[in-house]
């Protein structure tokens, strides 16, 4: 390699940011499920807890949400080993900072499809003889989940693109793909434009999906989740 | 609502989560001597991913691997990250060395160790080609917007010495840079002169002026990491007094 | 009759809000088979009386006797209590997400536990007692009329077989044709001595399908007797200036 930039064969450079493409999705999934599975028990709490248990939702939220995702990322990769003398591999920190921010996004989205529920039907599934837990789940979640799926999806795409952010613990991903490629060939609107183009198509059915869910599970007659725009 | 989905999907999440948390590594691999390397891979020729090969490679990767070997390890490992990010790493033990055109300053001192160096480079300010801004001295850069690349040698060097008296622009890589020079959006920028180098060769840009900063680059371990230190200082003066050092500058700088 | 024929017996009931008193001892029994109405002016407590029958709300103080148990002493199991007395709302409340038969089951399903084939038998049974259309038994509610929707909701609560029906003004949400539909649904629960507390201030379903009618009035029971003497014959000012009220706003055509 000379200091003069070289040029890279579309194939190769293809190959290289199909790569970046896969650790892109997999770190977005399971950081989409660890946010979801911390995410919506907050939002419970929040809604449905007492005193304590609220406060305790409001803190961690507002904690969370208030520290850039960097920072997250640091703490949990760079500062827990020192602090605690455990640590986690990169994939693992990046999956667990970026699913944490997640949650207290997710909480808050959980919280209004929570709260949209009226409570003339908690009332109703009560009076039926159900336990507020079985009013929880049986009225309360499928609906909100419900109207939580725009929002959601919403949320999954900023996770998407937020993989990249996890470059500072070592994560290479799609956008890091795209860098070295315009690093060697100095070509960024190539290479940057077609990573742009391979999160397009990451996105795009996200899209459809939402609107396939919102017409499958929406609640009928209502508008409810169905005409996603994201 | 397909509940039984949503419930499986969030137990294979919970299974992968305690099967990653029960497996998470350190950086020490039991059976053979692996010398983790930091480095970020956006700085060609001396760290850049081959796409051809698909590895990480450059001069200082090949450089680190000649002193790995050395020394005595069986392997080096290449991790790749924000430039940033590098000296947190190697504070918190997750490399051994970092390697990455890193300029010797009294800053990074004060909080990794620095070897020898083992190169001197300047930074270059680069306009565009159709440009007739004239750059003899530092305070020509008086009163135009400069681009440079957080973190890097270049943006301490445009603070320091130009400071107010310039509209400093900052952009996460050298390319964002480039780009907003190309754009119009900066008069110039400021930046590694064998980068610089390389893009005039692509772009229609040019070198208007070199800044003799004799930045030293130098391999960066652990501070109190002495012993590993003084192995590296060793090696690296061996190297750089054999023919293997000028066929290293051969094959990444061509001349 | 004798006392072990009472389906419910209310003593005293008091509550506040804050400072206000809502309720100021309320008394009254409601026999098996009866229908028994209890109008008043708007704002004076009656949801709240109803809502403090199965404990959605919590009196300060009195007794709830539910078939020989007082259902406010501690160590009641208020689920199963409720699961036996059925509450049929204003505003429906039928859950959004479920069809007109899922509505009816699911109380069936969760709360006594029965099969989904028991369960979907029953809530047929409980649609055609209402009358409800065939085509609309797989609707959801936003695809119902309000009329459609309230006998759903009292299908709901008569699949579950309670000993009691709680109706809080029912049909004060419709327009008069469709207060005509659930009101003759009404009617023939009567004929079939279903035992119901009605709150309404629909005279003419007071007139000819109550046993008894209280006039709930600043927050006890301020008259109560035949449908014939309390609408007719009046013994208290109050009393008559709130049925005054009543007929003048029927020539309106209602609420």
């Amino acid at each position: 390699m000379a200091v003069t930039a070289t040029t890279v064969p579309l194939d190769v450079a293809l190959r290289m940011l199909l790569n970046g493409t896969k650790m892109t999705i997999t770190l977005s999934l399971l950081s989409i499920g660890l946010g979801f599975l911390i995410g919506l028990p907050v939002a419970l709490m929040e809604t449905y807890g007492n005193k304590a248990l609220k406060y305790a939702a409001m803190v961690y939220e507002g904690t969370i949400r208030g520290i850039p995702l960097l920072a997250i990322y640091f703490i949990i990769f760079f500062s827990m080993p020192i602090l605690i003398g455990f640590g986690l591999s990169p994939f693992w920190a990046a999956v667990v900072g970026l699913g944490i921010r997640s949650s207290a996004y997710q909480s808050q989205i959980f919280r209004s499809g929570i709260q949209a529920v009226d409570e003339g039907q908690i009332e109703a599934g009560l009076s039926l003889g159900m336990s507020k837990l079985q009013v929880i789940r049986h009225i309360v979640l499928p609906q909100a989940l419900r109207f939580s799926i725009p929002a959601w999806m919403n949320e999954y795409v900023i996770v998407l693109k937020d993989t990249s952010i996890a470059l500072a613990i070592g994560i290479v991903e799609l956008t890091r793909e795209a860098t070295y490629l315009v690093s060697v060939t100095a070509e960024p609107f190539r290479y940057y434009g077609l990573a742009a183009l391979f999160y397009l198509v990451m996105v795009l059915p996200l899209t459809y999906l939402a609107n396939y869910m919102g017409r499958k599970y929406g609640i009928k007659g209502t508008g409810g989740a169905s005409n996603v725009r994201l | 609502m397909n509940r039984n989905f949503v419930l499986a999907g969030l137990i294979a999440t919970v299974l992968v989560l305690a099967v990653g948390a029960s497996g998470c590594v350190g950086t020490q691999s039991t059976q053979e001597k692996v010398l983790v390397v930091g480095t970020s891979a956006d700085f060609p020729p001396f760290e850049y991913k081959d796409p051809k090969t698909g590895n990480i490679t450059g001069f200082d990767i090949s450089l680190i691997k000649l002193i790995a070997k050395k020394i005595g390890y069986d392997k080096v490992k290449i991790v790749d990250m924000n430039f940033d990010s590098l000296i947190p790493a190697l504070q918190a033990g997750k490399v051994d060395v970092v390697i990455a055109g890193m300029t010797i300053t009294p800053e990074r001192e004060k909080v990794v160790d620095f070897s020898i160096p083992y190169w001197t480079a300047d930074q270059a300010v680069v306009v565009r080609k159709d440009s007739n801004i004239q750059i003899n001295s530092i305070k020509d850069l008086y009163g135009k917007t400069i681009g440079v690349e957080t973190g890097t040698t270049g943006a301490i060097y445009v603070k320091d010495h130009v400071g107010k008296n310039a509209t400093i622009k900052e952009y996460s890589t050298y390319v964002a840079a480039l780009e907003a020079l190309l754009n119009g959006q900066v008069d110039v920028i400021v930046l590694d002169s064998p980068v610089a180098n390389m893009f005039v060769h692509k772009y229609p840009v040019k070198i208007a002026y070199t800044i003799k900063t004799n930045e030293h680059y130098g391999i960066a371990v652990r501070k109190g990491n002495t012993k590993l230190l003084n192995e590296i200082n060793q090696a690296l003066k061996e190297i750089m007094n054999s023919p293997q050092w000028e066929q290293l500058i051969k094959e990444y700088f061509g001349s | 009759m004798s006392g072990s024929d009472r389906v419910l017996v209310v003593r005293n009931l008091t509550k506040k809000f804050g400072e206000k008193p809502v309720l100021r001892g309320v008394s009254f029994d409601v026999e098996r088979g009866e229908t028994k109405v209890i109008i008043g002016p708007s704002g004076a407590g009656k949801s709240t009386l109803l809502r403090c029958i199965n404990r959605l709300i919590e009196p300060d103080s009195g007794e709830i006797i539910f078939n020989g148990e007082n259902i406010l002493e501690r160590g009641v199991d208020i689920r199963k209590v409720r699961a036996r007395i059925g509450f049929v709302f204003q505003h429906f409340n039928l859950f959004k997400h479920l069809t007109a038969l899922e509505n009816v089951k699911i109380g069936l399903k969760v709360v006594k536990g029965l099969s989904d084939e028991e369960a979907e038998e029953k809530a047929y049974k409980a649609l055609k007692m209402v009358h409800l259309e065939e085509d609309a038994f797989h609707k959801y509610p936003a695809q119902l009329s309000g009329g459609q929707q309230q006998r759903v909701a009292i299908a709901r609560a008569l699949a579950m077989e309670p000993e009691i029906v709680l109706f809080d003004e029912p049909t004060s949400a419709l327009d008069p044709q469709l207060a005509g539909e659930v009101l003759d649904v009404m009617r023939e629960l009567a004929k079939k001595k279903v035992t119901m507390l009605v709150v309404t201030h629909e005279i003419g379903f007071a007139l000819n399908a109550a046993d008894e009618v209280l006039f709930f009035y600043d927050g006890v029971i301020w008259e109560r007797g035949t449908p014939k003497d309390i609408l007719y014959n009046p013994k208290r000012d109050e009393t008559r200036e709130f049925l005054k009220r009543i007929a003048d706003l029927s020539v309106f055509g209602g609420e």
